[in-house]
């Protein structure tokens, strides 16, 4: 039942940013110094940000941008790393040594670096960021998969089920992913959440997300600055978040714990 | 008693101990014997890791008056000679110059009593002040100050940002208290210069290091002022002691402890909670902070004189810039009131002109260009950038009528403002684009003119204007050189500049200054936004001060505390 | 099978020197991508006028005007007789600067963990083992809640509440074990979320397996099944998370820091970054890939103790 209600919720969320830009109430960009931080009114149903933006309509336009950005960059980085995490468990030979060394170099570089070279050389601006962090994630995962994977690969069912004589993709479709699957997607939609705060965290060093883009992690770092007097500014794009967060996780959980 | 154990200042013990305490409390509820062992193990590196750790607390001065005030940069080695990491506030209250610039832009004297200038103006003479000691004891005469000059010239090319340096010919001793310095050709700020913060200022002999290259270092941090070095922690505090051997006026308070805390809003923080008592500066704490302090009136506030003008630098070769009315046309389009007021929350002063009445030679009659935005659109309008039907960008020939902006994207005050002008510009019909960058690559655009507008700062007392001038008429100073070859008086600006450095007649070189200012003004060179200030804010257990307006000297010497 | 460990022991160290190769030229030439070159960064810093000349001079003096093989050469070199070389920025030598700021992440970031561990392992199995109580709900909501939570507005809101308002710790800095408390936390309640919940998944899909039935047929206690044998597999798999997630933190939790003024390692990274400081940054990715490396053969060692049926024949 909570789940189809979430579900419903999430098609709804889906609708509303592919449609976002003709439903809000006010223009997500304009800029009114008379009207900063005002209270929710019928006119601005969240109030309004230290430039007067309606805060309702930023969040609602931010939607396509932040959890658009932080669903590919986990789409993405998911289905790379799950690739390569069966190709590393499962081949033998130079591919694996290759890869498994190639990882632990990976693995051991901070990240912020590659992005900040990516985005010096791609520029600043959204698409930079998203290409540094499905890299990163997808190292990230990568790994954890690949050892999951090797744990999983001892049990005795699997082993009875190579006796049995199901190889190669048949193995993996029907014992190895519903395995593999709750834990990948509590990470994924956990994940969400953080990704969304590392995008704004490039504007942090100033390589991210172009001002005005109403991008909720970019939001969150423009109103912490105001935090004490006008925790709005913080709150609502934090409760965006969570709720996306929270929404996705009530979907994945049930779907797979029976 | 839990409390004091966990602020006990012997933490290894009291952690290890408390830690164990939690562990065996948990261990009793289920937890494997594997997985225990792993834990302990992590203790146990971990106990380990807490003994090599820095675990000294905030020295006691009980009897003592300290003053502690919050800063975001580590003090730097002290060193009166070099510059970053040196944080110039520190070094101003160790070491000390010859002459002294005053709020007001005179000059008066301080290690030397008097001077004299000789009439072709390339020889100053200055008698210095007998009986000044350094902290450690030592003698401050002619010999140390002539191994200081050439300490400070054996590295010229570091200091030739400074105008004079390149026209100093030679220091000499005349007597025990006399030096003289001789330049070869006149330059009339040297006294100005000579005040800043660095370089010229004295090192005592024990601080000099081998072959006396200040330049690689320093020995030990021995100065003349009011202040030395007691206890420093790097990244973490300093603590100043008072100089007992001063000449001059002493401290009221016994110690300043600066405390560094690189985040604002941590330092607003540590205020609040009492930890600090003083904070000190120009965008210490975010202006919002300093307003909700103030607003609370729980603490005492103070705004200084002007310090420096924030404006923006129009480049005057690109596209549409090139044309006086499309820049006249940007000064209209902003209402400047709204703009200031807004992101300062009325702390800084809305400018008018670049440099503010009391910056020398600066106290003439512009004329402002004031809000309307009627008058923006004709004048774009006459410039030849339409609005055709339906469009929300004026067009001319088939171009958009497109800016950029850069801003430094960490920047709390550049960022709001970019934001607003790009909304006030679209009401006029003009696109700008504003791009955030890291400071380094914002500096580099500006010096190589790739964008069309830029953030831009003058550097204030006792430097402007005549250091502002000159790297107006250098390549790759400031930016405003490359900025201004677009128009059409930038040859002779140059040339007016060169004169002016090197002129002697006082009236002439008004002159010149009023023409040089006037035409940049006229040709709408430059945006002027807003007088940045000192914004200063003290527990209310300390005695009411003025603060100052000079980037790097705070007064420390006139605070006290209340009885 | 002490002895096998061993050996997987050393090959692993064995490859640390390899990885050490690559990641320090990864850094090397990733850095040279990026626009700016360190020596007008320099000059700007202590502002001098960069023209062409004095840039050119700049670079020749540290040695950045040679081919860029040559100037990494040089650099290995350097490495190899432990010269870490100097700051650009600070003129000390690197070694010096960075190992004055690490044992201040170290600690933070192995007190984090801990912390989170001793938390999280709990509440993700008491959760799972009572799938339809309150207790799983409340568990799993706060889990989602401290995983979304922007880390500054978590560590403001703490500094607000504990020093502030009931003055309990000092704001910032460090010094006692009082000044360590918040950041901790900090630090430690987002992954305590990601722990919890993925303990709590993978656990209650361990609990539908057929195996546990058969054991509790046998006649062994709820206890010891849960014990000996279902916590086994469900931490080892995910002992890389684990151990991921301390590497992320020995290399430094930048907001954390920055919030609370704790004179760690990450900030001085970013700032580094930005000041195109090419030693420091060559000599930070060293000491954290080998941290890293370190850490992966830990719990690449503990997976195979406590799961002795990997075998080396599907691993290496």
């Amino acid at each position: 039942m909570i789940k189809k209600i979430c579900l419903l919720l999430l098609s709804l969320i889906g609708i509303i940013s592919l449609f976002a830009p003709w439903i809000v109430p006010n223009d997500p960009y304009l800029i009114d110094t008379t009207k900063r931080f005002f209270n929710p009114s019928w006119q601005y149903p969240l109030g309004t940000d230290h430039l007067g933006r309606c805060i309702f309509s930023r969040i609602l336009i931010g939607m396509r941008y932040s959890v658009g950005s932080a669903l590919i960059i986990q789409l993405i980085s998911s289905g790379f790393s799950l690739a390569i995490a069966t190709i590393v468990t499962f081949r033998q030979g130079i591919t694996k040594k290759i890869f498994i060394r190639l990882w632990d170099i990976l693995l051991s570089f901070p990240i912020i670096i590659l992005a900040f070279a990516l985005i010096s050389v791609f520029g600043p601006g959204l698409r930079s960021v998203i290409i540094a962090l499905v890299f990163a994630q997808t190292i990230y995962y990568s790994r954890i998969f690949h050892n999951a994977m090797i744990s999983l690969s001892e049990m005795n069912y699997i082993k009875a089920a190579r006796v049995s004589g199901t190889t190669g993709i048949k193995l993996l479709k029907t014992h190895f992913i519903p395995h593999i699957l709750p834990t990948l997607y509590t990470l994924l939609s956990l994940d969400l959440g953080k990704v969304i705060l590392e995008i704004a965290g490039f504007s942090f060093i100033g390589l991210g997300v172009q001002a005005p883009i109403p991008e909720w992690g970019m939001m969150i770092d423009e109103g912490k600055q105001y935090m004490r007097q006008y925790p709005a500014l913080i709150i609502y794009p934090g409760i965006s978040i969570f709720m996306i967060v929270l929404l996705l996780h009530q979907v994945g959980v049930k779907k797979h714990a029976n | 008693m839990l409390f004091t154990f966990i602020h006990n200042p012997q933490p290894e013990k009291g952690w290890g101990i408390f830690y164990l305490y939690v562990y065996l409390h948990t261990l009793k509820e289920e937890i494997m014997l594997k997985k225990s062992c792993l834990l302990l193990v992590i203790l146990i590196v971990s106990l380990l890791a807490s003994c090599s750790a820095d675990t000294k607390t905030d020295a006691n001065h009980s009897g003592k008056k300290t003053i502690s005030i919050g800063w975001p940069l580590d003090i730097g080695p002290l060193n009166p000679h070099t510059y970053l990491p040196n944080q110039m506030t520190a070094q101003a209250m160790v070491y000390e110059s010859l002459v002294e610039y005053n709020d007001d832009g005179t000059i008066s004297p301080k290690l030397a009593e008097k001077w004299k200038v000789s009439d072709d103006q390339t020889t100053y003479t200055f008698y210095l002040r007998e009986g000044v000691k350094y902290s450690d004891g030592s003698i401050f005469n002619a010999d140390n100050v002539i191994r200081n000059f050439n300490a400070i010239l054996e590295n010229r090319k570091a200091h030739s940002w400074m105008g004079m340096v390149k026209h100093i010919d030679y220091v000499k001793k005349i007597d025990d208290y006399t030096v003289a310095l001789k330049l070869d050709e006149p330059y009339y700020p040297v006294l100005n210069e000579l005040a800043f913060v660095r370089p010229f200022r004295f090192l005592g002999d024990a601080g000099f290091p081998k072959n006396d290259a200040t330049s690689k270092g320093i020995k030990t941090a021995v100065g003349t002022g009011p202040w030395a070095l007691k206890e420093y922690k790097k990244d973490k505090y300093a603590i100043f002691k008072r100089n007992d051997n001063y000449w001059g006026e002493k401290p009221k308070v016994d110690e300043v402890k600066i405390k560094i805390i690189p985040d604002s809003e941590s330092i607003a923080l540590a205020f609040e909670n009492q930890e600090l008592d003083l904070i000190y500066g120009r965008g210490i704490v975010s202006l919002d902070n300093y307003t909700y302090l103030k607003d609370s009136g729980n603490y005492e506030t103070a705004i200084s004189e002007p310090l420096s003008t924030q404006a923006l630098l129009f480049n005057t070769q690109s596209g549409p810039l090139q044309q006086l009315k499309v820049r006249q046309a940007i000064h209209y389009a902003i209402n400047k009131q709204s703009l200031v007021s807004t992101v300062t929350h009325g702390t800084e002063k809305v400018a008018d002109t670049l440099f503010w009445d009391a910056i020398p030679y600066a106290d003439i009659d512009l004329k402002a260009l004031k809000f309307d935005s009627k008058k923006a659109k004709s004048l774009l309008n006459e410039a030849g950038w339409k609005l055709e039907n339906g469009q929300t960008i004026r067009t001319k020939d088939g171009q958009k009528l497109e800016l950029d902006l850069t801003y430094i994207a960490t920047d709390a005050i550049q960022k709001p403002m970019a934001e607003m002008i790009q909304g006030e510009l679209a009401k006029v019909g003009i696109k700008l684009n504003i791009k955030g960058t890291d400071v380094m690559v914002g500096l580099h655009q500006l010096m190589n003119d790739e964008t069309d507008i830029n953030f831009w700062r003058t550097n204030g007392p006792p430097t402007d204007p005549h250091n502002f001038i000159n790297e107006s008429a250098t390549p790759n100073a400031s930016g405003v050189y490359e900025a201004k070859r677009g128009l059409a008086e930038a040859k002779d600006l140059n040339k007016k500049v060169q004169q002016v450095l090197v002129s002697t007649d006082e009236a002439k070189r008004s002159q010149l200054y009023k023409e040089i200012l006037t035409t940049m003004h006229d040709e709408a060179l430059f945006y002027p936004i807003s007088y940045e200030t000192n914004n200063v804010i003290y527990q209310k257990s300390m005695q009411k001060f003025v603060p100052r307006a000079s980037e790097y000297d705070i007064p420390y010497t006139i605070m006290d505390f209340k009885k | 099978m002490k002895k096998t460990l061993w050996l997987f022991c050393l090959k692993r160290l064995a490859s640390l020197p390899i990885i050490l190769l690559g990641v320090s030229l990864l850094t090397f030439f990733l850095m040279r991508i990026v626009p700016i070159e360190p020596a007008e960064v320099i000059l700007r810093l202590s502002g001098v006028t960069p023209t062409t000349e004095s840039i050119r001079s700049l670079e020749k003096e540290m040695g950045l005007n040679l081919p860029l093989f040559e100037q990494y050469w040089l650099w290995l070199k350097d490495v190899l007789s432990l010269q870490f070389g100097t700051s650009f920025v600070s003129k000390l030598p690197v070694a010096e600067e960075l190992l004055s700021k690490f044992p201040a992440t170290v600690l933070l970031a192995i007190n984090s963990f801990v912390l989170a561990l001793t938390i999280s392992v709990p509440s993700g199995i008491i959760s799972a083992l009572y799938p339809y109580s309150l207790i799983n709900k409340f568990v799993r909501m706060l889990s989602i809640i401290s995983v979304s939570l922007p880390t500054f507005w978590l560590g403001f809101m703490l500094i607000y509440i504990f020093s502030i308002q009931l003055n309990l710790f000092p704001t910032n800095g460090t010094g006692s074990l009082a000044h360590l408390i918040l950041p901790t936390c900090t630090l430690a309640i987002p992954i305590i979320g990601l722990f919890t919940q993925t303990i709590q998944t993978a656990m209650t899909q361990e609990l539908t397996k057929p195996y546990i039935d058969y054991a509790y047929q046998r006649g062994l206690s709820k206890k010891t099944i849960i014990m000996k044998h279902v916590l086994k597999h469900t931490l080892t798999p995910l002992l890389s998370l684990f151990g991921l997630t301390l590497g992320n933190l020995m290399a430094g939790a930048i907001v954390v820091e920055q919030v609370f003024s704790w004179p760690g390692v990450g900030r001085y990274l970013i700032e580094s970054i930005i000041n195109r400081d090419y030693p420091v940054i060559q000599s930070y990715v060293l000491i954290v890939a080998t941290l890293y490396v370190c850490i992966n053969l830990c719990t690449d060692i503990l997976q195979r103790i406590f799961d002795p049926r990997i075998k080396e024949s599907t691993y290496d």
